[in-house]
C-alpha cells in the first residue's frame, strides 16, 4: 500500500466527510482531548517529581563511587583519614546535612550540606571555582558562614553579605551568606532550595564533633571488585560500604508505586474515551455502507478499508492530541504542584520544575492517544470491510439493528472478568502490581463487552414492564435499546467504566481513611507529642540533651511519659524505621491494630524485651512474618530478634519495627555502645484521667516544656497531629478525585455523543413516526427513556464492576503497590447520594441532545436518496 | 628550581585563602604575622621543618633524572603550608571548635616529564591540617609534611619524596651535594621593595636523586640530579607585579644558576630581579638585576589557557663570562589550574647550553624554569580586605 496514495484516499474519503459533520467530530475530538491531557500532564507531574528527586540524589552523591555509614547513626570522622590513605581510595571527603530553618520561618525548613571544600573537589559537586574569590575564601576561614542558591537566598531576602538566624534541632546561630552557590552540582539538590557550609562549622553549630553524615570514596579503580573486597575487609562491622544509589533507589521505589498508581488512574480518562472514538467510527462506517461499496468495486482491497476507518480513529486522536495541549497547560502546573506537594509529604521532598516538559513523556502521551484511538477504530473497520461491493449498486442498508443476540462477546467478556483473580495474583515487579493494572483492564474490557448482552436482556425483559406502567414510549425505548447491539453498548461501556472507578475508588478511600483513623486513634494515641526541634524532617537523627530529657522526665508527675528513639534504615532497597518505645506504658493508653500473631503472646514478649513487631508493610515487602527473625544491624548493634506478630501502620515512608526501648538499651550497653543515659528522640505524653481537666494539665505541661527548654523542641498536641494526619490523608486523595472527575466527564460526553449518533442513525425511523402521527413530546420520551435505560445500565454494571474492582484495590494493588491493605469496607451512604447524583447528571448531559430529533423535515428524511 | 614560581603559588593561594586587614600600609593581613625583615639566622636541622608563624611556606623540588633504560624524565613535587588564619582571629572565634577547624592549608604540586613519550602529567591537592590528613611538622630533627598519601620527610642527609596522584606515583631519596645556600643576603631574599616583601630563603642547589617513577603505569627505576627550594615568608607581591621567570640551572661543571625576573605590567622586570651563582666549590655570589640578561627567543601558545609562554631563552651574566641558551624539552609542561587554586603556570625541564663557568669552557646542563603571570595577571588576586568583625 502506498502511502502517499492512502493519505490521498483518507483526506477524499474521510477528512471531507468529518468536515460535513463538525459538531459529531467535535464531540469526540474532545472527549480524546480530556482524557490525554489527563493522561499527559500526570504523567509529567510524577515525571517531575521523579527527575527532581533523582537529580537531587545525584547531585548530592557526586562522583563518588561508593559510601560508607552507619546505618541509624554517624560515622566516626577519623575514618576519612584512614579511608583516604588506603591504596584502594583514590578520594574520600566527608558529608553531612541536616534540615534547618530561619528564625522567621519565611520559608519551611530547606537542607544544609557541611562539606570540605578541598576535599570534595573530586566530587565534582560544584564547589571547585577557578578563584571564585571571597565566598570560598570566607567559608573555610570564618566560622558560620553559608552559601545559598539564588532561589533560597531570595525566599530569605538575603543578598551577599547579609545575615541569617538558622535553627538546628541543636540549637541557633547567626550566619553570613559568604556568596551564592550557583550552575550545577549542590545548586541543584532540592530544586535549589539548598545552603552550603564548611564541614567546621556544620559541627559546630550542630554539636556533632567528631561525627559524619557519611563518606564519599572515589576509587582509583572502580571497577576492580578486589579493591572493593580490600576496602570492606578494613571495616569494622558497624560500618557499611554502598553504591551511593541506594538510597536513590529506595526513594525510587517508594515512588514508583504511586507513579504507576497516577498513571493508571489518568489512563482510565484516556481509555474511556476510546469509547467515544467507538462510537464515532461505527456510526460512519455504519452510515457510509454506499460508499465504501463504490471503494471496494473501484479496486480497493479489503485491506485498504480497514487501514482507512483505522486512520480514522487515529485521526481522531491525532486531533484530539493537539488539543490537549492547550487544554492540558493549566492542568500541568496544578499538577505538578500538587502531586510534588503530595510526594514531598508521604514520601521523600522534591521540588519539581513548574513545567519540565518532557519530550519523552510527551511521546508516550501521543503514542498512547493514538493508538489506543487506532484500536478503539479497528473493530468498526473490521466490520467495514465485510461491506459487500454489491451494494455500490443497491440501495443502501439502513443502519442495522442488533446483530445477533449480543452473545458474541459474552464469552469473551466472562473470560476476561474471570481473569481478572489470576491476574491480581500475579507478583509485583519493582514495586508495581502490573498483574493488579492489567487485572483492572480486564475487568473494564470484560463488563463493556458483556453491555450489549446485558442491554439486549434488559430490553426484552424490561419492555412488557415499562409498557404497561409507562406506556408506550418507554415500551419503544427498550425495544430499542435491546436491539441497539453495541452502537449503544459503548457509551453504556464508558459509563460503566467510569462509574466502576468511581465506586471503586470511593469504597477504597472510605474504607482506606477508617482503617487510618483507628490506627491513627490507637496506635497514634497520647496527649502531647515532644522531639527535639526539626527532628521529623530530619529523621529523628537527634535526640534529646541530658538537660531535655531531665526537664520530660520531671513532668512524668502530671502525666505518663512514653519515650521513643526512631532510626531510618534501609532493608535492601526498602527504607524502614526501627522503633524502640517503653511498652509497659504505651499498652496502657493504646495499641495496634493486628494483622497477624497472637496479639496478648505478642504483648508479652514486647513487654519482656524477647521479640519484636513489623509493620504490614515490613512484612509484605520483605516477606518476614511471625515465626522469622528481624536482622539487621542498628546504629552499630547487631539486632537479631523473633518477630512476634504484624499490626497495621500507614507511615509512607517504608515498614516499620517495633521493639522494646529497655531492652535496646540493655543491648547497647552491653555492646558498650551507650553513648548517655538516655536516648531519645522524641517522646509522648498520657494526661490521665483525674480530678484535674486534662486540657488544664496540657496547658501545664506545655507551658513547663515551653519555658525550661524554649525553642529547642517542638510540640503538638495529639488531637491536632491526629487530625493533620487525616487532613494530609484527605489531601493525598485530592488528586484522585479530579482524575476520577474526568473521567466521569468524559463518560457524560459519551452517552450525548452516542444518543445523539443513535438520533442521527434513526432520523428516517423517527421522522416515519412522526409522519405516521407521534407527537414531538412522545418521540423526545423514546428518546429520554432510552437515555435512561442507558445510563441505568452503565450505572448498574458500573457498580458490581466497580465492588469487584474495589476488592482488587483493597487486597491486590494496594497490598503490591504500597504494602499494606486496609478493613474493607462499603460506603453505602456516599454511594446513595452519588449514584442518583451521577444518573441525574449523566441524563442531564444527553438532554439537549434531544433537540437534534426531529431537525430536517420527514419530507426531506423520507424522500428517496 | 623556580623559586618564582613557588612564590607565585603561594602568593595566589595566600590571596585567595587567606587576606585579612592589617592596620597600616596595606590591607592584606600580613601584620597579622611575622616578616621577615632581615637575615634569616638559619639553624639546621630546625629550620628545615615548618615556620608557623609566618604565613606561606613551600618545600620545592625539581629534578631530571633517568631511567635504566635510558628514557628521560624531569619531576616537580612541591608541598606548600598556609595560613588561613592568623592568631588574632583564631582568638575571636566561638568555641567549641570542630578538628576540622584548621589553620592551616597544607597544598601539593607535582608533575612528572615523560621527555621520552612527549608526555607531561601533573596533579595538584589540597587538605587542611586536620589529624592523619595532611600536616608539617618536626620532631627529634625529623621533619614531615604530608597531605594524603603524600609525604615529604628530611631526616639526616636524606629528604624521601613520596607523591601519589591519580596518573602518577613518586618515590625519590635526594641527598644533597652541597651545603645549603643561603639566597640574598644570609637567607634574606628581597621580593620588594619594602623591607618586608622578604622571604627566608635557602636551595640544596645540586643533590643526587634516585628511586622510581610511575607514569601512566610505567613504573621505571630512576637516578639524577634535583634542585630543592625551602621558602618562607608572609607579605605578599608588591602590587604592579603581574607574574616572574625564574630559572634554576645546573651547569656541567658543577656550576648552579639561580635567576628570576619579576614583571611588570608595562613588561619591564622589577629592579629587584635577583639571582645567585653557586660555584663548584659550595660558595655563592649574589646577582642583581644588572648583572644579568635574559633575552627570550622563542614562544609557545597553550592550547589549553591560550596563554602564550616563552619557549626559550638567552642567558648572560657578563661578569662570569656566561652565555647560555636554555631551550625546554618539551614545549607542554603547563600546569593547568584545577581545584580550588585554579592557577596556569608553566614550570618544566629544560637543557643548557653554552659558554661560560669557571674557565669559559663550552658548558651544558639542565635544569628548570618556572613561568607565571602568562594565563592571567598576578595582581588581580591581590588579597582584599576582610571583616574581621566575627560571626
Amino acid at each position: 500500500m502506498n502511502a502517499a496514495y492512502l493519505l490521498k484516499l483518507f483526506f477524499w474519503f474521510h477528512v471531507r466527510y468529518v468536515r460535513r459533520h463538525p459538531g459529531r467530530a467535535a464531540a469526540v475530538v474532545l472527549g480524546v482531548a480530556l482524557g490525554a491531557a489527563v493522561f499527559t500532564s500526570v504523567r509529567i507531574a510524577m515525571h517531575a517529581s521523579l527527575d527532581s528527586f533523582s537529580r537531587s540524589m545525584d547531585r548530592v552523591a557526586g562522583a563518588a563511587d561508593l559510601v560508607v555509614t552507619r546505618p541509624g547513626d554517624f560515622v566516626p570522622e577519623e575514618w576519612v583519614a584512614r579511608l583516604q590513605a588506603h591504596e584502594a581510595v583514590s578520594a574520600a571527603a566527608p558529608f553531612l546535612s541536616a534540615y534547618v530553618q530561619d528564625d522567621a520561618q519565611r520559608v519551611s525548613p530547606f537542607l544544609l550540606i557541611g562539606i570540605d571544600p578541598f576535599l570534595d573537589v573530586p566530587f565534582g559537586r560544584g564547589l571547585q571555582g577557578r578563584g571564585d574569590g571571597p565566598a570560598g575564601r570566607d567559608l573555610v576561614t570564618r566560622p558560620l558562614t553559608v552559601l545559598m542558591t539564588d532561589r533560597l537566598a531570595s525566599a530569605l531576602g538575603l543578598t551577599v553579605g547579609g545575615r541569617v538566624r538558622l535553627r538546628h534541632p541543636r540549637g541557633a546561630a547567626t550566619f553570613h551568606l559568604a556568596g551564592i552557590l550557583s550552575g550545577g552540582g549542590l545548586a541543584q539538590v532540592e530544586g535549589g532550595q539548598v545552603a552550603v557550609t564548611d564541614i567546621a562549622t556544620f559541627q559546630e553549630f550542630s554539636g556533632l564533633f567528631g561525627v559524619v553524615d557519611r563518606i564519599d570514596i572515589k576509587l582509583r579503580n572502580p571497577g576492580k571488585t578486589s579493591d572493593i573486597q580490600a576496602l570492606q575487609g578494613v571495616l569494622p562491622p558497624d560500618l557499611a560500604l554502598d553504591r551511593p544509589g541506594r538510597g536513590k533507589a529506595a526513594g525510587q521505589g517508594l515512588l514508583r508505586a504511586y507513579a504507576a498508581n497516577l498513571s493508571v488512574l489518568s489512563f482510565v480518562s484516556l481509555f474511556v474515551g476510546m469509547f467515544l472514538v467507538y462510537s464515532l467510527v461505527a456510526l460512519n462506517a455504519a452510515s457510509r455502507r454506499r460508499e465504501t461499496a463504490i471503494l471496494l468495486s473501484l479496486g480497493a482491497t479489503g485491506r485498504t478499508v480497514f487501514v482507512l476507518f483505522v486512520m480514522e480513529g487515529a485521526f481522531f486522536g491525532l486531533l484530539g492530541w493537539f488539543l490537549s495541549l492547550p487544554l492540558g497547560l493549566p492542568l500541568v502546573g496544578w499538577m505538578v504542584e500538587g502531586v510534588g506537594r503530595t510526594v514531598s509529604v508521604l514520601f521523600v521532598r522534591v521540588a519539581p520544575e513548574q513545567l519540565a516538559l518532557n519530550p519523552w513523556e510527551l511521546a508516550v502521551s501521543f503514542a498512547g492517544t493514538i493508538l489506543v484511538s487506532a484500536l478503539a477504530a479497528s473493530q468498526p473497520a473490521a466490520e467495514a470491510t465485510k461491506v459487500s461491493a454489491k451494494e455500490a449498486l443497491n440501495r443502501p442498508a439502513a443502519a442495522a439493528p442488533s446483530q445477533g443476540t449480543g452473545r458474541g462477546p459474552l464469552v469473551p467478556a466472562l473470560g476476561l472478568i474471570a481473569s481478572v483473580w489470576a491476574l491480581s495474583r500475579l507478583p509485583a515487579a519493582g514495586g508495581v502490581a502490573y498483574g493488579g493494572y492489567a487485572a483492572t483492564f480486564a475487568l473494564f474490557v470484560g463488563f463493556a463487552l458483556l453491555s450489549p448482552f446485558v442491554l439486549r436482556l434488559l430490553g426484552r425483559s424490561l419492555a412488557p414492564v415499562l409498557s404497561r406502567f409507562f406506556g408506550p414510549p418507554a415500551h419503544l425505548a427498550a425495544r430499542s435499546v435491546g436491539r441497539s447491539g453495541t452502537r449503544l453498548a459503548v457509551s453504556v461501556g464508558s459509563l460503566l467504566t467510569a462509574v466502576a472507578l468511581f465506586v471503586a475508588l470511593t469504597i477504597m478511600i472510605h474504607s482506606f481513611r477508617n482503617t487510618v483513623n483507628a490506627w491513627v486513634h490507637q496506635s497514634v494515641s497520647g496527649d502531647l507529642f515532644v522531639t527535639p526541634r526539626l527532628n521529623e524532617v530530619n529523621r529523628h537523627r537527634n535526640i534529646f540533651s541530658q538537660d531535655q530529657v531531665a526537664v520530660l522526665k520531671s513532668l512524668a508527675r502530671w502525666a505518663d511519659l512514653v519515650p521513643f528513639r526512631r532510626f531510618y534504615l534501609l532493608h535492601g532497597d526498602l527504607p524502614y524505621q526501627f522503633e524502640v518505645t517503653q511498652f509497659d506504658r504505651l499498652l496502657r493508653h493504646g495499641g495496634y491494630l493486628w494483622v497477624r500473631g497472637d496479639p496478648d503472646e505478642a504483648r508479652r514478649r514486647l513487654l519482656d524485651g524477647s521479640g519484636c513487631i513489623v509493620s504490614e508493610v515490613f512484612a509484605n515487602k520483605t516477606g518476614r512474618s511471625v515465626g522469622d527473625r528481624f536482622r539487621d544491624r542498628v546504629a552499630g548493634l547487631e539486632v537479631d530478634l523473633p518477630i512476634v506478630g504484624v499490626v497495621r501502620d500507614y507511615r509512607s515512608q517504608g515498614g516499620v519495627v517495633f521493639f522494646s526501648l529497655a531492652r535496646f538499651r540493655q543491648m547497647r550497653r552491653t555492646a558498650g555502645l551507650l553513648s548517655r543515659q538516655e536516648e531519645w528522640s522524641g517522646a509522648r505524653f498520657f494526661v490521665p484521667k483525674g480530678e484535674e481537666a486534662p486540657d488544664a494539665v496540657l496547658d501545664r505541661i506545655k507551658r513547663t516544656l515551653f519555658e525550661k527548654l524554649g525553642d529547642r523542641v517542638s510540640f503538638i498536641e495529639g488531637r491536632q497531629l491526629r487530625r493533620r494526619i487525616l487532613h494530609i490523608f484527605d489531601e493525598t486523595f485530592a488528586v484522585t478525585f479530579v482524575l476520577l472527575f474526568i473521567a466521569l466527564v468524559v463518560a457524560a460526553l459519551g452517552i450525548a455523543t452516542t444518543l445523539a449518533v443513535s438520533i442521527l442513525e434513526r432520523s428516517v425511523e423517527l421522522n416515519t413516526l412522526h409522519a405516521l402521527g407521534g407527537s414531538e413530546g412522545q418521540i423526545r420520551s423514546i428518546l429520554g427513556w432510552e437515555a435512561a435505560l442507558l445510563v441505568t445500565t452503565g450505572e448498574g454494571l458500573g457498580l458490581l464492576c466497580g465492588l469487584i474492582l474495589s476488592v482488587l484495590l483493597v487486597y491486590g494493588i494496594n497490598r503490591q503497590s504500597f504494602g499494606w491493605t486496609f478493613v474493607y469496607e462499603v460506603n453505602g451512604a456516599t454511594l446513595l447520594w452519588a449514584l442518583p447524583l451521577i444518573f441525574v447528571a449523566a441524563l442531564a448531559a444527553s438532554l439537549p441532545v434531544l433537540k437534534l430529533v426531529l431537525r430536517p423535515s420527514p419530507a426531506t428524511l423520507l424522500r428517496e436518496p | 628550581m623556580a623559586i618564582k614560581g613557588r612564590l607565585v603559588l603561594t602568593l595566589i593561594l595566600i590571596v585567595v585563602f587567606c587576606a585579612f586587614p592589617e592596620a597600616g600600609a596595606e590591607s592584606d593581613g600580613s601584620s597579622d604575622y611575622r616578616a621577615v625583615t632581615g637575615p634569616c639566622a638559619f639553624q639546621f636541622p630546625r629550620d628545615h621543618g615548618p615556620h608557623a608563624d609566618y604565613r606561606t611556606e613551600w618545600w620545592y623540588y625539581t629534578g631530571n633524572v633517568t631511567s635504566e633504560d635510558g628514557r628521560d624524565y624531569g619531576f616537580q613535587f612541591t608541598f606548600f603550608r598556609n595560613r588561613l588564619i592568623s592568631d588574632a582571629a583564631k582568638r575571636r572565634w566561638p568555641g567549641p571548635w570542630s578538628r576540622w577547624r584548621s589553620d592551616t592549608l597544607i597544598l601539593l604540586h607535582m608533575a612528572v616529564s615523560d621527555l621520552t613519550q612527549g608526555r607531561f602529567v601533573h596533579h595538584r591537592d589540597a587538605a587542611r591540617a586536620v589529624p592523619g590528613m595532611a600536616g608539617a611538622g618536626i620532631r627529634d630533627g625529623r621533619v614531615r609534611i604530608f597531605l594524603k598519601k603524600s609525604e615529604l620527610i628530611l631526616q639526616g642527609e636524606e629528604h624521601r619524596l613520596q607523591g601519589s596522584g591519580d596518573d602518577m606515583e613518586l618515590k625519590l631519596v635526594a641527598v644533597p651535594q652541597k651545603s645549603p645556600v643561603f639566597h640574598g643576603k644570609n637567607g634574606y631574599s628581597k621580593k620588594g621593595n619594602a623591607p618586608e616583601r622578604a622571604s627566608c630563603y635557602y636551595s640544596f642547589t645540586r643533590m643526587g636523586v634516585s628511586g622510581i617513577l610511575e607514569v601512566a603505569g610505567r613504573r621505571v627505576r630512576v637516578t639524577g640530579s634535583a634542585w630543592m627550594d625551602h621558602e618562607y615568608s608572609t607579605s605578599p607581591l608588591e602590587r604592579g607585579i603581574v607574574g616572574w621567570d625564574w630559572f634554576s640551572l645546573q651547569l656541567s661543571d658543577r656550576t648552579e644558576l639561580m635567576l628570576y625576573q619579576l614583571r611588570r605590567a608595562d613588561g619591564s622586570v622589577h629592579p629587584v630581579s635577583q639571582g645567585t651563582l653557586v660555584r663548584p666549590d659550595g660558595s655563592k655570589k649574589n646577582l642583581q638585576k644588572a648583572d644579568f640578561e635574559v633575552r627570550v627567543l622563542d614562544h609557545w601558545t597553550s592550547p589549553r589557557s591560550g596563554a602564550t609562554y616563552p619557549s626559550g631563552w638567552r642567558i648572560r651574566v657578563a661578569a662570569q663570562d656566561l652565555d647560555l641558551t636554555v631551550s625546554p624539552r618539551l614545549k607542554d609542561q603547563e600546569m593547568a589550574g584545577e581545584g580550588l587554586d585554579g592557577i596556569d603556570y608553566w614550570e618544566g625541564s629544560v637543557s643548557v647550553r653554552g659558554r661560560g663557568g669557571v674557565d669559559g669552557r663550552e658548558v651544558s646542563g639542565l635544569g628548570y624554569v618556572e613561568l607565571t603571570g602568562y594565563a592571567g595577571p598576578v595582581f588581580a588576586l591581590q588579597p582584599e580586605p576582610m571583616d574581621e568583625s566575627g560571626p
